[in-house]
């Protein structure tokens, strides 16, 4: 069997420590789903005491069927390539074959979590367009033979692609099948982005700004009450212990736990997104991308030019001071995609990112588009949403420490809401050109969303009751991988974007998933 | 098809023109306004009713079996929850009468419309060549009404599917074959 590494027309297996791949991912799996069941009996000690060595001896049983199954598993799993297919049998006791045709192939990736490291092997997943079902993950493949099956099957798909490229014109699976390419033609790839560990650190920071000053603030206020601890235990004055009096130390404790709960916090979330997005690796094969990152699991991602639905281009001051940006990539999926979801290509700089963009949309970067604003109405009904929380803040503070300070709050949570209400009603636009549809959003952040018009699958015009008696709407835009909703326009500015979307959706020959 | 080539006259007009122009140019494109409407079958009126009725028996039994079995309830619990549950059960009321005459569908050369809500007044609309499959359902009590349900999917997430409840199957099965037909003319 490992005679033949490159030959995959004959039915091959897994790398032979797959087995144990295997069977040690099973064996979490089971352990995971009846722990309690074995767990329960320990309880009693009456059990414990009796049965305990049934109970060891039943396990090891059980493990040792596990281990057996595991490997008839591993014997049953066979892959090939056919004339026009590529298969996988499957299945001990119910067997199942699944098919899939070159065409069909949309992604190859190749992943390594942890447990797959440890066994030297890699996993090797088929995407195909939407269906998970008709999706093949081995689990366990060497290195050499994923990199060879993988370059084998491009071959096909290739070739299929080529063979039909007249009967089935213009579609956006022959774009797609077309656009596969195998990674190892260093001819044609050249390296994007490639983010050093120094930089990612300062992604991690700069994202996760909020936090960082909530942290200074609460640091500062610890230190304040610290000090003032202090020069009253010089000073010496007795004040009479009531709550106002105890409030600064019962602030300084709470300041205290906080700031260790946000340090905490803040250091887990750089930490996760710096583990995350480890030696983000990101090249370019002709208008594809290949992205790789992570350091315990890496994760191996393409960005496929038709297949993507909304290019995010992000940043704040911090970010902007570095001199750096966040691009989040959502590509048509069966489910709406959430934030996570989003292939994300962090610490880009701007012209890293121009290139991207010339190459996923196919258009020069330097566009220009007729915009219009959410209309400044929407500061209403932004303060509106929030009033009920300047209440609440009011009426705390004025039972809680004093009536004057409760006014005072809620002035300053007004203020402070207002100011952040400004920046969101004035960072929020449509703007359009002949072929692109750019939103705006944000509020200390700023958010650029580019999605091209012919990708877009149906528009929605959302009215209230209140909106209709002042002239506005939201306007709601659909397409593969979810929405987006641009409030508060005025309605007949509104209803031209609107008509000229449809137009230009109807009158486009372009495939859009 | 004739449409599509009127429109792509249109779009190279477009294209030349300077973007200071393109106002004037899209007020003459066709208004998703002036499609004629048609409004979804008036029994169905009857099934929003239907809904409202058993949210009333669900508030009511709430309210009484509180008031019943569970002992020394203070007053105030009620005195915020009725008038609570009644702003809500009114709300729904006003929706349903108000709401049901917006509910209205319309077919258009290469798009599908439908609108419907009086608190939220939604237009949606979906061009026939995004649309994926289409599907007639029927739930239980749109059984009883003999009334049917059109589901438009469109690729991807399914934040964009359009459902249009409340026609009468002969409509249904137009408006499903008037889709059918465009997506396959798209697709020659």
């Amino acid at each position: 069997m490992r005679m033949n590494n490159s030959d995959f027309s004959v039915l091959q297996r897994q790398s032979f420590s797959g087995v144990f791949l295997i069977f040690f991912s099973d064996l979490a799996k089971q352990f995971k789903r009846y722990f309690y069941a074995f767990f329960a009996p320990f309880l009693s000690e009456n059990f414990r005491t009796n049965y305990l060595g049934y109970l060891i001896a039943g396990l090891i049983l059980l493990v040792i069927l596990q281990f057996v199954y595991s490997y008839l598993s591993f014997l049953k799993y066979q892959f090939q390539i056919q004339q026009k297919a590529f298969i996988v049998q499957k299945g001990v006791i119910k067997r199942s074959k699944v098919e899939i045709p070159f065409h069909r192939i949309q992604n190859i990736n190749i992943q390594q979590n942890v447990l797959q490291q440890i066994f030297g092997v890699v996993g090797f997943q088929v995407e195909t367009a939407g269906e998970s079902a008709s999706e093949v993950k081995i689990k366990a493949l060497d290195s050499a033979t994923a990199q060879s099956l993988k370059e084998a099957l491009l071959e096909e798909v290739k070739e299929v692609s080529n063979s039909t490229k007249f009967e089935v014109d213009e579609t956006a699976l022959q774009e797609d099948s077309n656009s596969i390419d195998s990674p190892t033609q260093n001819s044609k790839s050249s390296t994007l982005l490639k983010l050093s560990f120094g930089k990612l650190l300062k992604v991690g920071l700069s994202s996760n700004y909020l936090k960082g000053f909530g942290l200074l603030f609460l640091f500062l206020s610890g230190i304040g009450n610290f000090v003032n601890d202090i020069l009253s235990q010089f000073i010496d004055v007795d004040f009479d212990e009531n709550l106002v009096n105890r409030l600064p130390e019962t602030i300084g404790f709470i300041a205290l736990v906080a700031f260790v709960f946000v340090l905490l916090a803040f250091l887990l979330t750089v930490s996760l997104q710096v583990i995350k997005y480890f030696n983000l690796k990101v090249i370019r094969i002709k208008d594809n991308f290949e992205v790789s990152h992570g350091l315990f699991k890496r994760i191996n991602q393409v960005i496929k030019k038709t297949k993507t639905q909304v290019v995010s281009f992000e940043y704040n001051p911090i970010l902007r001071f570095f001199g750096i940006n966040n691009v989040f990539v959502s590509q048509a999926s069966a489910k709406e995609i959430a934030e996570k979801q989003k292939i994300g290509l962090v610490g880009i700089s701007l012209s890293q990112f121009e290139e991207f963009f010339e190459a996923i949309f196919d258009l020069p970067f330097q566009q220009e588009f007729v915009q219009q604003n959410t209309s400044f109405r929407f500061m209403v009904v932004l303060f509106w949403r929030q009033v009920l929380l300047y209440i609440g803040f009011g009426v705390a503070a004025y039972f809680l420490i004093f009536p004057i300070a409760g006014f005072g709050l809620a002035f300053i949570a007004l203020l402070g809401f207002t100011f952040l209400n400004y920046k969101i009603v004035k960072k929020s636009y449509v703007a359009m050109n002949d072929d692109l549809l750019k939103i705006g959003s944000g509020s200390i952040d700023t958010k650029t969303e580019y999605v091209a018009l012919h990708k877009i699958q149906s528009v929605k015009l959302k009215r209230s009751i209140f909106q209709r008696m002042n002239g506005h709407a939201d306007l709601i835009i659909y397409n593969a991988s979810g929405s987006h909703s641009i409030p508060y326009l005025p309605y007949h500015k509104a209803r031209l974007y609107f008509n000229l979307i449809l137009y230009k959706v109807e009158t486009s020959k372009l495939g859009w998933i | 098809m004739d449409s599509v080539l009127k429109y792509k006259t249109q779009n190279r007009i477009i294209l030349n023109m300077e973007f200071s122009n393109l106002s004037i140019q899209v007020e003459e494109l066709p208004d998703f306004k002036e499609a004629k409407l048609e409004p979804i079958a008036k029994k169905y009126l009857l099934l929003l009713w239907f809904n409202f009725a058993i949210l009333l028996l669900l508030f009511s039994s709430m309210l009484i079996g509180l008031y019943f079995f569970v002992e020394n309830i203070p007053s105030f619990v009620f005195k915020i929850s009725v008038p609570f549950l009644t702003l809500i059960l009114l709300i729904r009321a006003i929706e349903i009468i108000k709401g049901f005459p917006k509910r209205k569908f319309g077919v258009r050369e290469l798009d599908i419309i439908f609108q419907k809500g009086f608190f939220f007044f939604k237009e949606t609309v979906i061009p026939f060549k995004r649309i994926q499959h289409v599907e007639i359902k029927q739930g239980p009590v749109l059984r009883i009404l003999g009334l049917y349900s059109l589901k438009l999917y469109t690729a991807g997430a399914s934040s964009g599917d359009l459902v249009i409840d409340g026609l009468h199957l002969e409509v249904a099965e137009k408006l499903k074959a008037k889709v059918l037909q465009v997506t396959e003319n798209e697709d020659e």
